[in-house]
């Protein structure tokens, strides 16, 4: 009947018209360039991975997955997005454990102080949600981070491609390749910026005081949600502050540690200049830039970290496990680097 | 029907008033034709056009609007 | 809501599902409940004016037609005929009784217009002139909102109880149904404003869904999307940094924010119009149509029988004829034909009545006396080119002049078409004296070399955008001369091959998805930027 063909005529160029929407996204949608470390997590074999890093640029820059695996033989990694908001850190251990089973979950206790202005969300957002693989734990955290924005912002969202189409005049060849990035990244997560931008030690870095910072409601729920979670599944939790040198606050290393006892989870801050001086840090050739450590810096501070994790946490030591052997060889690859950039 | 056609040439001497048939459809004739020719049968041929009689229905064509008058004239 | 918001395109949705879900007897009743959910995303109290103009006008229509009963059973069912004087004394009373009805309710419905639309304007400029007297007198100015679509509505409503008057059209007897025929919500933002006669009966009869027909709809409001978003909104860019900053423009770049604008107008306001048609075309009505490719007129007045079309027909039926052929005007008539002579005087009475409409036509737009000035100039230039049409033959005739070739056309297509940019300006300025500004510094200078120094592209728009709106406009310019020749681009395209059609809809929906302005500008920089 002329109403069944139409029906079918309509439906087939309405599917049309969705596959041709969604190529069209993809080229408009911005690359990011955390996009490879994202992907390099979906890479990793099930139940791979001992250890799992989240944070913020913090961890992206100075925990090395790859060094703690040659000082202690357990494998990492190091889900760190730039700026990430700790309600997105909360979906990312969600998503984490639907496909590893670490035995230890460590957070970047820097988000928990850190809030950020709401003006500045929409990217620390997109950087954290877009890069991720289509899921209900992606769609769950689109509903919560648009819970308290408008419908034209959840769309926005939705289809990425509403926000972007305004790129119409700046595409370029990278956007119709959409694996534009170097195939070849397999640090586990860690920024491979090997630059070095000498920065003066601060005077009185991290001078006693008795103030504490406040913690905002936000984080604090989010931080504790996964706290809990990791309980539940009798997985460890532990606080790690990397260095940010003179933007690191004795105030906030007194509300992180109240914080740390009362949930009675371990915390190291690496703001103090004692284990700065124990790591041999040098911020003459260890800095990327004014509050983060370079790859030379975090062999250093892993190093140090493998120990601490060694020691307070039963780990595995996977060195001469054949399954792992890829290990080997990816960690020749940063050393390769460590030594052409790092004296 | 003469003196209609006579007072429909003054008013356009570019139309062909016996052989045009959709005078307001197509809109040959425009508003202002409008009120210059109703102007001109009120006075010749004594009758009040109103503007409830301005309907495309009297004025498409010249007979169209001939039976208007004699209509107009019977009341 | 705005029609190009994504609110509307789900609550558009939702309504063409229903719609033809439900019992056909029931899709009048929905079309009136979806109007008003409609209206009420404008804001709760607004509701109240157009239910009281809607009440107003619904019994008064009743009441018309009551008294005009009333004078039938007189007339008619007496057991004593009556006699020709009774008769002409029983008549003449309905007569007033109906004029009085008619003026109350009219006074009613325009006053619930025009005070919140102009008691701002007297109030100010009584408070200037007190002012010239010394007087110490100073109204107070409302702060106010109009009430969505309360121009178009209002007027769609006094062409109905005037046609009820005329005797044209019988009196609506269902408040609901009436209700709906003047809240339907694709045109109660920006008309057309319809006539009752025209679009009641397709509101309250049932449609079925016809494949075709809502494709064609869905074309059309695809088109208007395009004009609206893609071109109209990409010219305003342009068109408000010049007038946000007019001062610093001068010559060419004033006259090209003009002329800007006046493709924005009308892109702008023809796409909502095809928006507004395509919706109603979907559901199996059709609205009139509002533009009718007016940028091929040959002469003032036919442009405005193709710009606003709606307004220009109910300004001439409802001011200019009733004036025209009043008894007033018959006695200006025969007067200026007495001292003015036959040929001019016959004209005369036709100017002056032109000239009010015109007027009032200017001051529809706004309370505003740019808007005054608007409406006389076009006044001005109608009635000009009637008193000198014959003097203008005759030139035209002596200099030998082919009036039969392309050139000739595509001299009087400018001539309108400067002419009408001129009246732009009283649009787009913020008020008069900014408009005459503006004109003056538009002649001051001939300045083409803002064409290359980069003027142009500090207005917001980059290189790509000038070229996206070049192509575009050509685009629009191709498909309106093809519709001037009669062909039917719609029609043309259901002719062609299916890989064709589906080609052309997909390109057309994804022009308007990439190239629109919609949503947030994306910035690179400041993506980085706000980054760490």
């Amino acid at each position: 009947m002329g109403t069944t063909k139409n029906f079918l005529r309509g439906t087939f160029f309405l599917i049309i018209l969705f596959v041709i929407f969604s190529y069209v996204s993809e080229v408009f949608a911005r690359k990011w360039d955390v996009q490879k470390y994202v992907d390099n997590f979906y890479e990793q074999p099930e139940d791979s991975i001992d250890v799992l890093f989240l944070g913020a640029s913090g961890f992206g820059t100075g925990v090395s997955p790859l060094i703690l695996w040659e000082e202690a033989g357990f494998t990492s990694f190091t889900r760190a997005i730039g700026a990430q908001q700790a309600s997105m850190t909360y979906y990312y251990l969600l998503e984490s454990l639907e496909y590893q089973h670490p035995d230890v979950v460590v957070l970047d206790a820097y988000r928990l102080i850190r809030h950020n202005k709401f003006e500045d969300l929409e990217v620390s957002y997109r950087r954290s949600y877009e890069p991720l693989k289509f899921s209900i734990i992606k769609l769950r955290s689109l509903f919560d981070i648009t819970s308290d924005s408008d419908l034209d912002t959840f769309i926005s969202f939705l289809f990425p491609f509403f926000r972007y189409h305004t790129r119409w005049p700046e595409l370029e060849r990278a956007d119709f390749e959409f694996n534009n990035y170097d195939n070849d990244y397999s640090f586990l997560g860690q920024f491979p910026y090997f630059n070095a931008n000498p920065v003066e030690m601060p005077e009185d870095l991290m001078a006693p005081t008795d103030e504490e910072v406040e913690i905002h409601d936000n984080e604090l729920y989010y931080f504790e949600e996964m706290i809990r979670i990791c309980r539940e599944k009798d997985i460890k939790v532990f606080l790690l502050v990397m260095p940010r040198l003179s933007l690191a606050k004795y105030s906030e290393y007194n509300t992180v540690k109240k914080f740390a006892d009362k949930h009675d989870l371990l915390f190291i801050d690496y703001n103090f200049p004692e284990l700065m001086k124990v790591v041999d840090f040098n911020p003459a050739t260890d800095m990327l830039d004014q509050s983060h450590i370079n790859p030379c810096g975090a062999v250093k501070f892993s190093r140090h970290l493998a120990e601490v994790l060694k020691n307070n946490f039963s780990l595995p030591d996977k060195r001469n496990d054949p399954d792992y052997f890829q290990w080997h060889s990816n960690l020749e690859k940063l050393k390769e680097q460590i030594s052409q950039n790092c004296n | 029907m003469e003196k209609l056609l006579g007072i429909l040439s003054n008013v356009r001497p570019d139309i062909d008033f016996s052989k045009t048939n959709q005078l307001i459809d197509n809109g040959v004739l425009d508003s202002f034709d409008i009120v210059m020719l109703v102007g001109e049968l009120n006075e010749e041929f004594d009758i009040k056009i109103g503007v409830e009689n301005l309907v495309p229905d009297n004025f498409n064509s010249a007979d169209a609007i001939m039976d208007l008058i004699s209509r107009l004239q019977n009341e | 809501m705005s029609i190009t918001s994504s609110i509307f395109l789900i609550f558009l949705f939702f309504v063409f599902l229903i719609y033809f879900l439900i019992p056909k007897k029931f899709q009048w009743i929905f079309l009136l409940i979806a109007s008003y959910i409609f209206y009420l995303f404008s804001g709760f109290g607004k509701i109240l004016f157009l239910l009281f103009t809607t009440s107003i006008t619904f019994f008064t229509g009743i009441l018309l037609e009551k008294t005009d009963a009333e004078l039938e059973t007189i007339l008619n069912n007496n057991v004593k005929p009556l006699s020709k004087e009774q008769r002409k004394k029983f008549k003449d009373s309905s007569k007033r009784k109906k004029r009085i009805i008619l003026i109350c309710a009219l006074l009613l419905v325009l006053g619930i217009l025009g005070v919140p639309k102009y008691y701002n304007f007297f109030a100010q400029n009584f408070n200037s002139l007190a002012n010239v007297f010394s007087l110490d007198v100073d109204l107070s100015l409302l702060k106010y909102l109009l009430p969505l679509g309360i121009s178009f509505y209002t007027f769609q409503s006094v062409g109905y109880i005037i046609d009820i008057n005329r005797g044209k059209i019988k009196a609506d007897r269902n408040f609901a149904k009436f209700a709906l025929f003047l809240s339907f919500f694709p045109q109660i933002v920006q008309g057309p404003i319809s006539r009752y006669d025209q679009l009641a009966h397709q509101l309250y009869e049932p449609h079925s869904f016809n494949y075709e027909r809502v494709k064609f709809g869905l074309q059309l409001m695809l088109w208007g999307f395009f004009k609206k978003l893609v071109i109209a909104d990409r010219l305003s860019i342009a068109v408000n940094s010049i007038f946000g900053n007019s001062f610093q423009y001068e010559g060419l770049s004033i006259f090209i924010g003009v002329l800007f604008f006046s493709f924005q107008m009308y892109c702008d306001f023809s796409g909502g119009i095809d928006i507004a048609r395509g919706i109603a075309e979907s559901m199996g009505i059709s609205l009139v149509e509002n533009f009718r490719r007016p940028f091929f007129s040959k002469s003032i007045d036919e442009y405005w029988r193709r710009w606003h079309i709606s307004l220009g027909d109910w300004m001439r039926d409802y001011v200019f004829y009733p004036l025209a052929l009043s008894k007033t005007f018959a006695r200006l008539g025969k007067f200026s034909r007495k001292h003015l002579g036959n040929k001019i005087g016959k004209i005369i009475p036709i100017i002056i009545a032109n000239l009010i409409t015109f007027m009032a036509v200017g001051v529809w737009h706004g309370p505003y006396w740019k808007y005054v000035a608007f409406g006389t100039y076009y006044g001005l230039l109608i009635s000009i080119g009637l008193l000198f049409k014959p003097f203008f033959q005759k030139i035209v005739r002596a200099l030998k002049i082919n009036t039969d070739c392309f050139s000739w056309r595509l001299t009087q297509i400018s001539f309108v078409f400067t002419a009408t940019t001129i009246g732009r300006y009283f649009v787009r300025a913020d008020g008069l004296r900014h408009a005459l500004q503006l004109l003056r510094q538009t002649f001051s200078i001939f300045n083409p070399w803002i064409f290359y120094d980069g003027t142009l592209l500090n207005l917001g728009l980059r290189v790509e955008d000038y070229y996206l709106l070049l192509i575009s406009i050509l685009f629009l310019i191709l498909l309106e001369i093809l519709k001037e020749t009669g062909i039917n681009i719609r029609e043309k395209i259901s002719h062609q091959n299916l890989v064709f059609r589906w080609s052309v809809y997909l390109i057309g929906i994804f022009a308007v998805l990439i190239f629109g302005i919609y949503g947030q500008e994306y910035d690179a920089v400041e993506f980085i930027y706000r980054g760490f």
